[in-house]
């Protein structure tokens, strides 16, 4: 066979090599990226944070709920979260969960509202600004509040012979709170459920621009008392206890 | 340019012509050299890539449908309700309405030290499927407590799709 020594051409061959070394050039670059992101678990860790973020606010709504069961038990916050602090590093060990937490505040009170029911809101509440790090991933300062808070306007009058009592119940963000029925309600510490009474409800546009549900007590042929105290279990176990004098 | 030969074939008779082409080659073998750059490539990329066939793609898919089922559970406040309430077979029929028919899945509850708590068992699927699939995501969930009491219980729920 005879061999040609070509002298053209050499360009085309040229051109080839390079543009192979350019592919498998691009295509090391790109297996770096997809093994970057292939190794990081980044669907992983959104569950984790989602689990955090909902067990944090889990985690007051708990503590408030303790608290209010006694009223004393301030301490019952920081504890909680002392805890949850360890307890979420354990449930997910490899990935370097920390979590810290600043401003935990807990407590009980009153304030001012602009009510047709009354101007008087009694509450229970309790917030944490909670920071999340997970430091596998370099993930820092991932920061949200947790809050609980449940509160009522509360307003009794006395119709013949009937005790009428109006009571609006709200949550965090103003949130009515619908779910409630009579083993829901005390009255002078006693269940609604145990009582002669009817309870309805409805919703109300109040003056602050509030959308409030408003549940409506009727204690039949009640004694005829001065003052009333109303507490309200919601279905979180978080406690909030009202007093009015009866009108 | 081309060099032609003339041969006869004797099994016919008849005369054929074969054309012996000197020129040329270097471009067949550049194309086909070409194409195995690109093939090559094609197959480098791909081996990474994880589509929605991939074994990969399939456990990141059943994970996070397990991991909503569960967030979406606790957010209505059942999840903590029917742990704390022991109310196992609830728990299953909850599990068995959220996640779509063709999923199998079998949850464990267990507590800080990693004691089972569920005495029941919470599957939907044979135990079997479960031992022989190659295929089975792991979704780990935490449940702080519930009501007035802190007491967190560490939720392991496997699935497979049938």
């Amino acid at each position: 066979m005879k061999i040609v020594n070509h002298k053209k051409g050499q360009f085309i061959v040229l051109a080839t090599l390079t543009v192979a070394i350019m592919i498998v050039s691009i295509g090391m670059i790109m297996y770096g990226t997809i093994t970057y992101f292939k190794h990081k678990r980044w669907q992983e860790y959104l569950m984790i944070i989602d689990n955090a973020e909902l067990g944090s606010q889990r985690v007051v709504e708990i503590s408030l709920a303790n608290y209010t069961s006694t009223f004393n038990d301030t301490q019952i916050l920081t504890d909680n979260l002392n805890q949850w602090q360890m307890n979420l590093t354990k449930a997910y060990q490899g990935f370097g969960v920390a979590l810290t937490y600043s401003d935990a505040t807990i407590g009980n009170g009153t304030k001012s509202v602009m009510s047709q029911i009354d101007n008087t809101m009694y509450f229970s509440g309790t917030n944490a600004t909670i920071e999340i790090d997970i430091t596998s991933v370099g993930l820092t300062g991932y920061k949200f509040v947790a809050s609980a808070f449940l509160g009522v306007i509360l307003n009794a009058t006395y119709d013949n012979s009937n005790l009428v009592i109006s009571i609006a119940v709200e949550k965090e963000d103003s949130t009515p709170v619908t779910d409630l029925n009579k083993n829901n309600f005390f009255i002078n510490n006693e269940s609604l459920a145990n009582i002669n009474s009817t309870l309805t409800h409805s919703y109300e546009m109040d003056n602050d621009d509030v959308l409030r549900i408003v549940y409506r007590i009727v204690i039949l042929n009640d004694p005829g008392l001065s003052n009333v105290l109303v507490a309200v279990v919601d279905n979180r176990g978080i406690k909030v206890i009202a007093n009015s004098t009866v009108t | 340019m081309y060099c032609t030969n003339y041969q006869t074939d004797d099994m016919e008779g008849i005369p054929m012509n074969k054309t012996k082409k000197t020129k040329g080659q270097m471009r067949l073998v550049e194309a086909v050299l070409a194409s195995f750059v690109i093939i090559f490539a094609i197959t480098f990329i791909n081996a990474f890539a994880v589509t929605p066939l991939s074994p990969r793609y399939e456990i990141s898919d059943l994970e996070k449908i397990g991991n909503n089922v569960l967030h979406d559970l606790d957010e209505k406040g059942l999840l903590g309700r029917f742990i704390y309430d022991e109310n196992w077979e609830t728990l299953t029929l909850a599990l068995m309405v959220s996640l779509p028919p063709e999923i199998y899945f079998d949850l464990t509850v267990y507590d800080l030290d990693w004691n089972r708590v569920n005495n029941a068992t919470i599957r939907y699927g044979d135990l079997e499927v479960f031992e022989t699939s190659s295929y089975i995501a792991s979704v780990t969930y935490i449940v702080p407590g519930y009501q007035a009491d802190y007491n967190p219980r560490l939720l392991i729920l496997q699935l497979v799709r049938r």
